[in-house]
């Protein structure tokens, strides 16, 4: 539309026009070739952050882990029957503190991490007698960890072998980790003890446990009572706790 | 008004991701409440799902290649939906673990509803994204093709070069 100039005039604008026109030609090729760069590093890290980070998580979530040490803890071996609780302490403490808890329910971990040593330092004081619903509604870990829990009771170290089960709740129990988990909280496993494992022979007993859970209307997991009383989880602080179990 | 969107749907993924992976147990619960996915696929997706989330958000706070990122956050979303719907026209009774959390819930204290609403809100943000991907701040505006404009939400900066002549003629 403006090529009707005089023509002089047109050669010496286009000149330096075209100039312009050339190093801005320049400057682009350098600048897409920056963003070349940039989208390729940029796409390449979001990749590593995503692949690496499952690769980490899963090496991590079964990677075995310290459990809380039973000091002083009298494990109390015991032959589980249908619909009865696996118990610790002694029979003499006053107060009875009845866990409904599945070994993979986030919230049971929780629960444990934060409770659980207080409520093992009232059983150790014999201040309180512990009995342990194993439910498992969550996945075949679930299942497969309240039977083992069961096996431990009978080999004589449930204690141990319940705080090694939370403390490593991110396996997803299989019968390997499983049985591994026994020298972890520094006990020897016996052949009875694998049988039992892997042969899933507590399979009726955990059975009975869910049954009787709900035939006590349990809704969820955790549910505590102390002496028959429901224990309100929200808002529960170390402090109170400590004082409803006589600490 | 776009690097508003931008930004805002960057920090929503970026919550929704690192509330996850903080708890991660939690996470797998929740992938695995959905009862779609055998179990050995639930750690891949509930460990990958929230880093997807993380590393989505940082190209977007970094508005690099933005409309493609906007198009991906967009399907995930109709995915999350559709996950959602599908609990719940099976009648299962869980949290959708949007923003951690997640799992099984009292039948009544399901909220799939709003759930989906949100995840809705979610997806017009993204396809906002996706017709004007254009905002300052970004690597897109810093890497748009003219020296000229760094003013990205413009939809005119861009020079053609076949017809070099008219340029800067106008008067």
């Amino acid at each position: 539309m403006s090529s009707n100039r005089g023509r002089g005039g047109v050669g010496r604008q286009g000149r330096s026009q075209r100039a312009r026109l050339v190093e801005q030609r320049a400057r682009e090729a350098r600048r897409r070739r920056e963003r070349n760069l940039v989208v390729g590093i940029a796409l390449g890290l979001a990749l590593v952050l995503v692949i690496g980070g499952i690769v980490w998580f899963v090496v991590q979530s079964q990677a075995p882990k310290d459990a809380a040490p039973a000091v002083g803890i009298t494990e109390v071996q015991q032959t589980p029957e249908a619909g009865k609780p696996i118990r610790f302490g002694v029979d003499s403490a006053p107060k009875v503190v009845e866990l409904f808890v599945d070994f993979h329910c986030p919230h049971c971990v929780e629960f444990e991490e934060q409770f659980g040593p207080v409520i093992q330092e009232a059983e150790n004081k014999g201040l309180a007698k512990i009995e342990v619903y194993p439910l498992s509604f969550i996945d075949a870990g679930s299942v497969a960890a309240a039977n083992a829990f069961a096996c431990s009771a009978v080999a004589g170290f449930p204690r141990a072998y319940f705080n090694g089960l939370f403390a490593n709740a991110t396996q997803s129990w299989t019968d390997e980790q499983l049985l591994a988990l026994v020298g972890q909280v520094k006990h020897s496993s016996t052949p009875a003890f694998e049988q039992c494992v892997t042969g899933k022979e507590q399979q009726a007993w955990v059975s009975s446990i869910n049954e009787a859970a709900s035939a006590k209307g349990i809704q969820g997991t955790p549910t505590v009572f102390i002496d028959g009383q429901e224990l309100s989880l929200s808002g529960l602080t170390e402090a109170s706790l400590r004082s409803q179990l006589g600490l | 008004m776009s690097s508003v969107v931008r930004v805002a749907l960057a920090a929503i993924l970026l919550w929704a991701g690192l509330a996850k992976l903080t708890q991660p147990l939690i996470a797998l619960r929740a992938v695995a409440a959905y009862e779609l996915l055998p179990e050995a696929l639930v750690p891949v997706v509930g460990y990958g799902l929230p880093l997807l989330e993380v590393a989505l958000a940082l190209l977007l706070l970094a508005g690099l290649l933005t409309r493609q990122v906007a198009i991906a956050v967009a399907v995930l979303m109709l995915v999350f939906i559709a996950a959602v719907g599908s609990a719940w026209a099976r009648g299962l009774s869980i949290d959708c673990g949007c923003f951690g959390g997640g799992g099984q819930v009292a039948p009544d204290r399901t909220q799939y509803l709003e759930e989906i609403l949100r995840d809705l809100g979610f997806v017009a943000l993204a396809l906002w994204l996706v017709l004007f991907p254009r905002s300052r701040y970004s690597l897109d505006a810093r890497y748009a093709p003219t020296s000229e404009l760094d003013e990205g939400d413009d939809p005119h900066d861009h020079v053609d070069f076949d017809k070099p002549v008219t340029e800067g003629r106008t008067t």
